[in-house]
Formats: structure tokens, sequence, C-alpha cells
């Protein structure tokens, strides 16, 4: 197990150092350049000699491997410099904005496994019957519809038209409800499918038709026996969907008007404010990748065959 | 004589009434048109690329001008989907929509798929060096969660319409690719691309004669998912502010503009929305069916 840890970190390092240089690039690559970029803030207009000099003082007339390597030395201190927008440190803002994007998301993954197991089991357990049909298409339903609109269309009618929910904001509880729930709907989709197909091949298998044949009770059969191996593809599926989720706070937190990682990620991009989008988008792509790895280590304690692969 | 030519007739009829003689083709179609969500899917499709062709002579009124008399309008006769603020017909602006978003869909796989089909079939059939390469390059692409990685490239490059088409099949790239190398890592195995090597073929034969014609399947499977796919992607880009500006009647701009008027005028988010839904989930239904109907398994 020791090696097999060891082998998935060591593939994790090369993996954010390659998502590092792409992020350091795309200041780089902006139109018009980094220098460009904070002059855009300002709002008023520069002279050449002035915009050179900027440029040379900021040190973007380095080479660019030198650049890298002060971006990358002060990143993994977790410094991402200052907001060309705001001038506030990139990394406060990140820990500001991080417990709204952590509820969001914890709450949107909890939704989409509840919902994605029960309609999977339940399509498989009642296979080829209406029950089976109204669970998947209420999942296709679920990874089809854009979440941007089924947000507003919760809004229209949980929080305008029938006042239940509170509208956007954040808070209690019930401010997470509509949000998360939005959130949690694609994924529970993509979960439902893959549950429903991975019960219905073990459903086949010799050795529950051996339970059965010994009479065990179809609850013992289901739990101990049929789950446990069909959820095994379930959790690497639901490792890749939270990055999913995670790019979804971006458009969740617009819609509902929640302060989070993803909604100052979108506030920087649409600024053009570049220590802020390399930050944000580093972190978040650094959370993605740890949280594969866990996913792969909790795979490998559920399937022994995968640590000896 | 005459008997071998009954037994002739009585083979070829055979032939004709046995599903056996279909070409695979033929099959796969009959599979197909037999899933009725995907016919349903297919239907739509069809339907919205005449919208989109002739959207000109189907629009009732000009998607861009302004009418300030007939502005904040519910749902009529006259206007079937409302009016915005200005006095602009909602479905001539969902009609015209239907171009932009097919475009979007249709370019972006367009882009990811020649890109991410090649290099997938290059990596998987020489494999070694180039192979680990391109699969870290692959690891990296993927580690931008979700729309991060559409929206980066988009900030790069600037709004518009051809920027999101590239954003969106640059991101769209891994998945192709991967599905690509897949395929071709799968057939390079059998026993026939072997024998091949072993009487002499050259790798550009049996690539095209032999590895190809497995990768077409999933190919064409995934690229009809992908679409709704890019189109979902290209909607929630220009819902951010990142994608097509104003005034293009793009479905996800026309979304975000409405959502500031909720309370007053709930047609304006609405009816875009079902338009992109509708969308996506035909090109997920014919994807699904095209799925089953290209399954080996299902012979």
């Amino acid at each position: 197990m020791r090696e097999y840890i060891l082998r998935q970190l060591m593939t994790a390092v090369p993996t954010l150092l390659g998502v590092s240089i792409a992020v350091f690039l795309m200041l780089h690559l902006t139109p018009g350049g980094a220098v460009e970029a904070i002059v855009l803030q300002g709002g008023a207009a520069i002279s050449a000699e002035t915009m050179a000099q900027m440029r040379e003082e900021l040190g973007f007339n380095d080479p660019l491997y030198v650049q890298y390597w002060r971006f990358f030395s002060k990143a993994i201190r977790g410094d991402f410099g200052r907001s060309y927008r705001t001038h506030q440190s990139v990394t406060s803002m990140i820990l500001k904005a991080l417990p709204g994007t952590a509820q969001l998301a914890v709450a949107g993954l909890a939704i989409a496994l509840v919902l994605g197991l029960s309609m999977g089991i339940i399509s498989a357990l009642r296979h080829n019957t209406w029950i089976d049909t109204a669970c998947m298409v209420v999942a296709m339903l679920g990874w089809s519809l854009p979440q941007f609109w089924l947000g507003i269309l919760f809004i229209l009618l949980f929080s305008v038209y029938l006042g239940w929910l509170p509208i956007t904001g954040q808070g209690g509880p019930g401010r997470l409800v509509l949000p998360a729930f939005t959130l949690g709907l694609s994924t529970a989709g993509v979960t439902a499918r893959l549950v429903r197909a991975g019960m219905l091949e073990i459903l086949r298998m010799d050795y529950v038709r051996t339970a059965r044949a010994k009479g065990l009770r179809e609850s013992v059969v289901v739990l101990r026996h049929v789950l446990r191996n069909a959820l095994i593809p379930v959790i690497t599926v639901v490792g890749l969907q939270f990055g999913r989720l995670l790019g979804g706070t971006v458009v969740i937190e617009t819609v509902f008007a929640r302060q989070g990682v993803g909604r100052v990620a979108l506030q920087a991009l649409l600024a053009r404010d570049m220590p802020t989008v390399q930050g944000t988008v580093l972190f978040l792509a650094v959370i993605y990748v740890m949280v594969n790895i866990l996913v792969d280590f909790s795979y490998a304690f559920l399937d022994p065959r995968i640590r000896y692969a | 004589m005459a008997g071998e030519m009954v037994e002739v007739t009585g083979r070829s009829q055979w032939f004709e009434a046995s599903p056996k003689s279909e070409s695979h083709s033929a099959q796969t179609l009959r599979r197909l048109l037999r899933n009725r969500g995907a016919t349903l899917g297919g239907l739509f499709l069809l339907a919205l690329v005449v919208v989109a062709i002739f959207a000109p002579v189907i629009a009732p009124y000009d998607p861009i001008e302004i009418y300030p008399t007939e502005g904040r309008q519910a749902p009529s006769l006259k206007h079937l989907a409302g009016t915005d603020k200005f006095g602009r017909d909602a479905m001539s602006r969902i009609i015209f929509g239907t171009r932009i978003s097919l475009r979007v869909g249709l370019i972006s796989v367009a882009i990811a798929l020649s890109i991410g089909g090649v290099v997938g079939l290059y990596a998987g059939y020489y494999g070694g060096r180039a192979d680990r390469l391109i699969c870290m390059l692959v690891n990296i692409m993927l580690a931008f969660p979700g729309i991060l990685l559409s929206l980066s490239i988009v900030a790069v490059l600037g709004p518009g319409l051809e920027n999101v088409m590239v954003a969106v099949g640059i991101s769209s790239i891994p998945e192709f690719l991967r599905v690509v190398r897949g395929s071709v890592l799968s057939a390079k195995e059998e026993v026939y691309v072997e024998s091949a090597k072993v009487v002499g073929c050259s790798n550009r034969r049996i690539i095209f004669r032999h590895i190809l014609p497995n990768v077409v399947a999933p190919v064409i499977v995934l690229s009809t998912l992908w679409v709704g796919t890019a189109i979902l992607i290209g909607a929630s880009v220009s819902f951010l502010g990142l994608g097509v500006q104003p005034p293009t009647p793009e479905w996800g701009l026309m979304v975000s503009d409405g959502r500031n008027y909720l309370t007053t005028m709930w047609w304006l988010s609405t009816f875009p929305g079902v338009a992109i839904a509708l969308t996506v989930l035909a090109m997920n239904l014919l994807g699904d069916g095209l799925r089953d109907a290209l399954d080996p398994r299902l012979k």
C-alpha cells in the first residue's frame, strides 16, 4: 500500500508543476502583456516610456524561467502576490472566500451522492419497470440541464413564487439549500447511471445467485454483496465529478450571489486581474488533484487488486 | 439445371430475408431507429439545423433591431416568447441563437477531434516517450476543474464567439485524445494487427486499414455527446460574461440578461434556457442511442 501511495504522489507532482507553468504563462500570453493589464486597472493612459519603466521595475524584462522561478518559489509558500484590482493579498482573498466554496462543494457532493445512489439502486432493483425509466429520465435531465438555468428556475419557483427559501447570499443553512441542490443535481445524474450499470452487472454474477439460493434476505444480498462492489467504480467517477463540482461553483456562486473562490476567480477573469486568476485557478487545481489522490487511495483500499497492479 | 437455379434463387431469397445479410451500417441504423429516445433526439436536431439555416425566413422579427413601443411584453400570440426591455422579440433571438449554439458545438468538436484524435492515434500506436509526455500534458489539462480551463483560455484570448469556440475546443481535446488512444491501444493488441505487421504491412496501412475502423464507433458516440457538452460550456461562458457579447443573440447570454428581471419579465431567462436544455437533451439521447446501436455485444 505504501508503494501505491508513493506512486500516486509521484504522478501528482509533475501534474501540479505543469499546472503552475500553465497558470504562470497565462499572464504572459495575455494580449498586451502583464503591464498593460495593470495599467487597465488604473484607468489612466500611460506613456510608452512609463510602461517600459514599469516592465523593468516589476521584473517583466527578466528571462521567462527567472520570472517563473520567482512566481513558483512564492506560490509554494502560499504567496500569489497582490490583486491588481483590490491591492489586497491574493492569498487573503482566497482564504476569506474559501469557507463559502467549501460549504457549497461539500453540500453539493452530499446531495449528489444521496440522490445518485438512491436513484441508481432503485433503478437497478426495479430494472425495466416504469420506476427504472423515471429514475433514468431524472438522471439524464440532471446532467443535460444547464446549471445556471436550473438555479434561476429554482429561484423563480421556490423563492419568488412559493417564498419557501431565501433567494441569494450567504448565511444559514436555508441559503445553502438551493445552491447545493442545483450543484449536486448534475453529478447525481452521472452517479445514478453508474450505480445502476454496476449493480445490474453484479446482480447477474454467480455469487449473488448463490447468496439468494442460500436463502439470504434480498436487503442483505444487495447491501452486503452487491452494493460494495458496485460502488468501487462510482468512487472514481465521484472523484472526477468533484472537478465538475468545483468548476460549477463559479457558476452557482454567480447565480446565487454567494461569495466564494469561484466567484473571486470569475471577477478576476472579467477584470483581467491576473495575479488573482493565477492564485484562484492554481488553488482550485491543487484541491482537485488532492481529492483525486484521496479517491485513488480509497479505491485501492476497497479493491486490493488495484494496489498490486 | 432447374434444381440449381432454384437453389441459387432460394439462397438469394434467404439472403434478402435474413438480417445477417444486412450491411453493418444498415443494422446499426435499424437498431438506432428502434430506440425511441434516439429517434426523437435525431428528429429534434434535424429541426434545429433547419431552423438555423432558415432563421431569416422563420424568425418573425429582426433579432437585434430595437422596437421601443413593444418593450416588456409577456408571451402572447404576437410575441411567442415575449419581448425584452428594448422591445426585441425573444423568439426571434432564440431562433437566430440556434446558429450560434450549433456553430459553437460543431466547431469546438471539430477542433477537439482533429487535434485530440490525431495526437491520440499517434500516442496510442507508437507509445514510448511521446505517449508518456502526451499523457502528462493531458493530466495537466484535466487538472483544471470543470469549466475553469475554458474560462482561463477565453481570459487570455479575449471575449467573443470565435475565441469561445477555440477555448471550448482546446479544453475538449483531452476527452477525444483519451478515447482515441484507448481504442487504438485496444485494437493494437488484436491478432490481425500483429499478423499485418508480420506480413510486412507499413504502419500507415495498418493504421488506416486495421486500427481506424475500430476507432470510428467510439469517436462518433463521443462527438455526438460532446456537441451537447460544448454547447453547454459555451452557453455557460457567455452567461458568465466572458463569451459572446451583446447584442448578439446567444442563448446563455440571453439567460444572463434576463436574470435581473426575474420578478418582472420571467420569460427572458426561461425560454432560452429551454432551448439549451432541449438541445443538450436531444444530443445526449442521440449519443446514447448511437452507443447502444454501435455496441457489438448487441449483435
